[in-house]
């Protein structure tokens, strides 16, 4: 919008005998309106193809171990936890096992309050027995809409 | 400066049937601008630190916020005429203060997410722009308001006499902000599952109640004066019931919004909407004093 325009609006207020005084809007203004604009129309963009592209996918959960870490009362193994599906997951139950052969040695688990659709978050699960000793399997076991 | 432009303004009065365009001040809008950023942070900050509403930015149907954002542009630009940064007179003028309401939100959102730890490597794109993006309505209009609230009393600018559609949409603006507010948090969903019926039409009498004194009674700053020769049942039937409907109406549609209308049965759909009318109804009978 030019200033020009601004001028024919405010001519046409004149003549209607409007008796007070306004602040026209600076170049400084215009540039601060026109970054406004740019974050509106990009954020309202960005969500209505998200919405009318997205596939509402359900969640597509997975756990990595990252790494395993001797702690003071048996072994931290730090987790990944991931969402690679279109839509977010709460309460996700994330559990570990040590097994030997078929034998579930010990169990670990833990839950993850929120995860958000493309994201990850970390965790912990905490053994008394060396993962290393034995083979080591993450995995998520459920989860609930939020 | 302030003197000067006193002055002009009275030199201005004057002249009757005149109107007279101050040339805009650099220095004057980035004041407004300080303004509008201490607008933003005051109003947003308890909704900013909600959870919920950090989870809804990933939650939340993305075309309805997308829709919610949309509406949010209009009201911002009907409500710089009663508010704002400086006085308008071009709908172009409260145009450009609305959309730089929307961007001193959005920077301000981005801000506070960002010292709260809100916003992360990690977390994916719709989760990032979801959060900022339902966190931009209360914040915006936060901004807007700043300048009547925050500004010098002198320079509080109300229109004298708002028109009737213009009562209402101050009782919209403020039944909007209230429940916005409160609509995400668990404890609306929770009250309405405990009230019974009849404590629900009880709360909604008190709302009536409080929204026809808040206005009419209290003898509050703006407390409203009724026209002479405008009985009781007249002003209450065409402000206070008119403007409960409205609230209530208000309160389906941030519901709706939040998608706690999903799955819901019709009447705790409307036990939850009578539930968040009591803060509604709080909100917009303060807009029609404050604003």
């Amino acid at each position: 919008m030019s200033a020009g325009n601004d001028d024919n609006e405010n001519a046409g207020r004149r003549e209607e005998g409007a008796e007070r005084v306004v602040t026209g809007t600076s170049p400084v203004e215009w540039a601060v309106a026109a970054l406004g604009a740019a974050i509106l129309a990009g954020v309202i963009g960005y969500l209505a193809h998200d919405g009318l592209t997205g596939s509402g996918a359900p969640p597509d959960l997975s756990v990595r171990v990252v790494s395993t870490l001797p702690a003071k009362a048996g072994h931290h193994v730090q987790v990944l936890v991931l969402n690679d599906g279109q839509s977010p997951a709460a309460a996700v139950d994330v559990v570990g096992e040590l097994r030997d052969g078929e034998t579930v040695v010990e169990e670990a688990s833990t839950t993850v309050d929120y995860l958000p659709q493309n994201s990850e978050k970390p965790a912990g699960l905490m053994f008394t027995e060396d993962p290393a000793a034995f083979r080591l399997v993450v995995r998520a076991a459920g989860y609930t809409a939020p | 400066m302030k003197a000067v432009m006193r002055a002009s303004a009275m030199d201005a009065a004057n002249r009757v049937g005149e109107l007279t365009v101050q040339q805009p001040k650099t220095r004057t809008f980035l004041v407004g601008l300080g303004r509008a950023f201490g607008g933003a942070l005051i109003f947003a900050l308890p909704i900013l630190m909600t959870m919920e509403m950090w989870q809804f930015g990933f939650v939340m149907e993305p075309l309805r916020m997308a829709l919610l954002l949309a509406v949010t542009v209009p009201l911002l630009v009907r409500l710089s005429r009663f508010e704002g940064f400086r006085k308008t007179a071009a709908l172009s003028d409260d145009i450009a203060d609305a959309l730089v309401a929307i961007a001193v939100a959005a920077v301000t959102v981005v801000a506070v997410l960002g010292f709260l730890g809100e916003l992360e490597p990690g977390m994916g794109l719709r989760e990032l722009i979801g959060k900022v993006a339902v966190q931009i309505v209360p914040a915006s209009i936060g901004a807007m308001l700043a300048q009547n609230q925050l500004g010098g009393g002198k320079d509080a600018r109300r229109q004298p006499e708002p028109t009737y559609g213009g009562e209402l949409f101050l009782m919209v603006v403020g039944a909007l902000f209230l429940s916005f507010s409160v609509a995400p948090t668990e404890e609306v969903v929770l009250i309405a599952y405990r009230l019974s019926a009849t404590q629900e039409l009880m709360l909604a009498g008190f709302s009536i109640a409080l929204m026809h004194g808040f206005v009419y009674g209290f003898e509050f700053g703006g407390t409203e004066r009724p026209a002479p020769g405008e009985g009781f049942l007249s002003v209450f039937a065409r402000y206070t019931v008119a403007g409960y409907a409205l609230v209530f109406l208000v309160s389906l549609a941030i519901l709706w919004t939040f998608g706690r209308t999903d799955g819901v049965s019709l009447e705790e759909i409307l036990s939850t909407a009578l539930v968040l009318s009591f803060p509604g109804a709080i909100g917009a009978a303060a807009a029609r004093l404050i604003l």
